[in-house]
């Protein structure tokens, strides 16, 4: 425990927000010792011992909530939450003495404890006078308007935070980073762990045992995932909630001493190619041990080889599993193997299939008389189905058309790549499945405009994917999306690689959807020009996402809405923009970089192939500073003076791809290693005046660094 | 139409629509719960914690807002993406104030319980934090480095492993 956060609970007054979420638990006997430095921390109004002693009681109440978090903690028995004192008028000015003779107030006895741990012969003396003088320099200080703002607000703004603001304001106070052990916002992190090999993995986890921070998620991706790290698990078991193994090497004894400890798991992924060859199961009572109860996902995507035997083990681990992922598997196994699989997977779904709810399959070699047998199992009821379509639909009494027929309670259904795919295929989605909210049918090459017809039926459509289908034109869109019902709830758009489409069909769906769309996916629609950019801008300004790769006709007008001193929409109406790809758009010129580029929520930008000049990328990153991934590849003004500019500005910056471009040199180096402490991935093939045998010991010093992509 | 008295923290008393004050759950419990009679002519709700000039600006955005629809469950709310970039223009103009005038109307809208102006003065906050360095933050909000170098580096390094899921 680095220190106790103070101010925690005395706040704990109003009626917005919701205590339980906090999950407090009255447990911890022994508190620890305070650190020294706490004392000067807690308030700047210290005055006297007599309000250290009081305040610090305090802290013995904030450990307490601490504790929630606290790994060590037997997670079994914190059922009960502790019910807070809540003062129904807001007194912000907390008279800190009149709390602590509150005869309510419980603890006295660690009160008493306390004293004496403050009073310990090397602490008391000289932290006293120097708080003192600590205390009028900090008198003079301004006052900051966070400081009596309660926690719960604290949280409730930091709530709208995107992830990565999260991460810095953590590194603010210590009052933002009590407020970041709000468990629910660290929900959208993950701890990610990339080639991690046996002793520097177990040093690089083990660090978060003694973290003020909950991370329930861990990634572990290409590695060797060993037991080394058996301490971590053991400390910080309960806290994971999900769990990603990928590309990496792990033995059955090591997963098993590692699930011992994540009782808690609730996502569980292992997407490996050959992770399971090495597997042996007993079938004996051992295996049935170490049973997650809350648990509701299973991945085994990506997975070679699976045989009965392993598919049972990993199940049998999730006896309340709702969705169950087995995209890309089976491909090394024989047609009978796989076979066997498949219809070992729908006695499966027999026993227990009234429990799941999605079942992921793309990719994964199916066949007619499987999607029939899936048909029948009677006690399934899909919510979300994904799968590769190989068969036929000529015979509408087997195979795909009874099973959308049976789980017409469907509200995901993604047949990607299925070519056979076409107007009988849509006409049954759009009979059967009334709730459709996705409908993803990316590369299904065979779908039409005549085909889409049917779509207008769906009311509930949300996003909708049509990828690649290269004979949809702007008739099939508007006739899927404009007529019958009213789609209220459509809010994704993904329509890339459509050569066919233009901006007539946006003058359309503009208004149509005004303010709806979130993501629009435009990437090489190479007919589509500025028209209608300024139709999105004027109509779309909720989008988070906006893809124009290689929408090589659009200019600086169509992004800055500026032509012939008239000013029209801009991107900047986007405010919310957070991934933006540009690539091959090289008729936009600094000009619209200068003019409109200002996006303090912007995470990524692609622009690789462009003609931007230094000018305009230094605007760029001066307006967008929460840039992290950013690709300049191939930009013609990027050289070791620009690149300086671009990472004194982007502090965020943990992916920086600068492939093919000439100018730059061994310089770059210096610049990324002052300027951004957080780079982990850097792209620089094709760079000639770049010599990989030179620059080692240069990255050696970049600590946060993961990966280098050399010639 | 039916009016109802509020006085603040330095004893203003302010007149306004019973429909505009009952924006605030805080009042709508005490006109409930503590019989305070709603048709009695001088019964003044007394709001200890609201000075009188914030709470002028609070009657001023009740007033604008009192016909909004209001927002469904929680729950719902718990789930749905959380964006700042939507407020609308009369909210952004209303908060033009300087930031002590911003965070005590947080404040006031916690204590009143009006979500509406609780969301958008914290999406507002947000808006202040968002994209910035830690430093920057510090001085945006005037807030003290109370971390010892040890635990700042910890919190750091911590973060070198963090990604966005």
């Amino acid at each position: 425990m680095g220190y106790m956060p103070s101010e925690y609970d005395k706040y704990f007054n109003f009626g917005l927000i919701d205590y339980s979420e906090f999950d407090i638990n009255i447990e911890p006997p022994t508190p620890p010792p305070i650190p020294q430095n706490n004392i000067n921390t807690n308030q700047e109004d210290q005055v006297s011992m007599q309000e250290n002693i009081d305040s610090s009681q305090e802290s013995i109440e904030n450990q307490v909530k601490d504790q929630e978090i606290m790994p060590e903690l037997n997670q079994d028995e914190q059922d009960e939450s502790l019910t807070i004192e809540t003062d129904s008028d807001m007194n912000y000015c907390f008279d800190i003495v009149s709390y602590s003779l509150n005869p309510e107030c419980t603890n006295i006895e660690e009160v008493v404890n306390y004293e004496d741990t403050i009073l310990e012969p090397e602490q008391s003396k000289d932290t006293l006078s120097s708080e003192n003088e600590t205390f009028e320099e900090n008198e003079e200080e301004l006052e900051s308007n966070f400081d009596k703002v309660p926690m719960e607000i604290i949280v409730h703004i930091f709530k709208f935070l995107n992830p990565s603001d999260l991460k810095f304001v953590a590194l603010v106070s210590r009052k933002f980073l009590s407020a970041c052990m709000y468990k629910k916002l660290s929900k959208n992190f993950m701890l990610h762990f990339v080639d991690s090999y046996y002793k520097e993995f177990s040093v690089q986890i083990s660090q978060f045992v003694d973290s003020l921070r909950i991370f329930p998620i861990i990634s572990l991706n290409t590695g060797n995932f060993d037991i080394a790290a058996q301490s971590f698990w053991l400390d910080y078991g309960l806290n994971i909630e999900e769990i990603y193994f990928r590309n990496g090497i792990l033995r059955k004894e090591e997963f098993e001493n590692i699930i011992r400890w994540t009782k808690n798991l609730k996502v569980l992924k292992i997407e490996s190619n050959s992770i399971f060859a090495t597997w042996h199961i007993r079938n004996d009572y051992s295996e049935r041990l170490f049973v997650f109860e809350n648990c509701y996902h299973i991945s085994l995507a990506k997975n070679a080889f699976i045989n009965r035997k392993i598919f049972d083990y990993m199940v049998s681990k999730a006896p309340n599993l709702r969705e169950i992922d087995l995209s890309y598997c089976l491909g090394k196994l024989n047609g009978r193997d796989r076979n066997m699989l498949l219809d070992h997977f729908i006695f499966y779904l027999k026993g227990y299939g009234d429990t799941i709810k999605a079942i992921n399959l793309t990719h994964t070699l199916t066949d007619d008389y499987f999607l029939q047998q899936l048909s029948e199992v009677k006690c399934l009821k899909l919510k979300s189905l994904s799968l590769t379509f190989n068969g036929c639909v000529t015979n509408n009494k087997f195979g795909l058309i009874p099973l959308l027929r049976a789980q017409n309670e469907l509200e995901m259904l993604n047949l990607s790549e299925s070519p056979a795919v076409e107007e009988t295929i849509l006409m049954e989605i759009s009979t059967n499945l009334k709730h459709i909210r996705r409908l993803i049918l990316r590369k299904c090459s065979h779908v039409t405009d005549y085909s889409l017809v049917p779509i207008s039926r769906c009311e509930y459509l949300e996003a909708i994917d049509i990828t690649a289908c290269d004979l949809v034109t702007d008739e099939g869109i508007h006739d899927a999306l404009m007529i019958g019902t009213p789609k209220k709830h459509m809010k994704e758009l993904y329509f890339a690689l459509l050569s066919n489409i233009t901006e007539v069909m946006f003058v359309r769906l503009g208004p149509k959807f005004h303010e709806q769309i979130t993501h629009l996916d435009l990437g090489g629609s190479t007919n589509l020009a500025d028209d209608a950019l300024q139709t999105i801008f004027c109509h779309f300004t909720k989008i988070r996402f906006l893809n124009l790769d290689s929408c090589c006709k659009i200019s600086d007008y169509g992004l800055t809405g500026k032509f012939q001193n008239q000013c029209y929409f801009s991107i900047k109406n986007l405010r919310g923009l957070r991934i933006f790809r540009m690539q091959n758009c090289y008729k936009v010129t600094d000009f619209a970089l200068i003019d409109s580029f200002e996006f303090n929520e912007l995470r990524e930008l692609y622009m690789a192939r462009t003609h931007f000049k230094r000018e305009g990328l230094e605007a760029l990153v001066k307006n967008c500073p929460a840039i992290e991934i950013l690709d300049l590849g191939e930009v013609d003004g990027v050289d070791d003076d620009t690149i300086e500019i671009v990472t004194k500005h982007l502090h965020r910056l943990h992916t920086l791809k600068l492939n093919g471009n000439e100018k730059i040199t061994e310089r770059i180096f210096d610049h990324i290693y002052q300027n951004c402490l957080d780079i982990k991935y850097l792209y620089l093939r094709n760079c000639p005046n770049i010599n990989a045998d030179n620059i080692m010991n240069q990255l050696y010093l970049m600590k946060s660094l993961r990966k280098v992509y050399l010639e | 139409m039916q009016t109802i008295k509020l006085q603040s923290s330095d004893n203003e008393i302010f007149e306004c629509d019973l429909a505009v004050a009952k924006c605030s759950a805080t009042i709508r419990t005490m006109l409930e719960d503590l019989g305070i009679d709603e048709n009695s002519e001088d019964e003044v709700v007394p709001l200890p914690n609201v000075n009188s000039a914030i709470l002028r600006k609070v009657i001023q955005f009740c007033t604008y807002h009192k016909d909004d629809p209001v927002p469904s469950s929680t729950d719902d709310d718990e789930n749905k993406e959380k964006r700042t970039d939507d407020i609308t223009s009369w909210d952004a103009d209303f908060l033009k104030v300087d930031q002590g005038t911003l965070f005590e109307l947080i404040l006031a809208a916690n204590y009143l319980d009006i979500r509406s102006l609780l969301d958008v003065t914290c999406k507002t906050v947000a808006n202040m934090i968002k994209g910035k360095t830690p430093d920057e933050i510090r001085k945006t909000f005037n807030i003290k480095n109370d971390f010892t170098p040890a635990e700042e580096e910890q919190v750091r390094k911590e973060n070198t492993w963090c990604e966005e899921k």
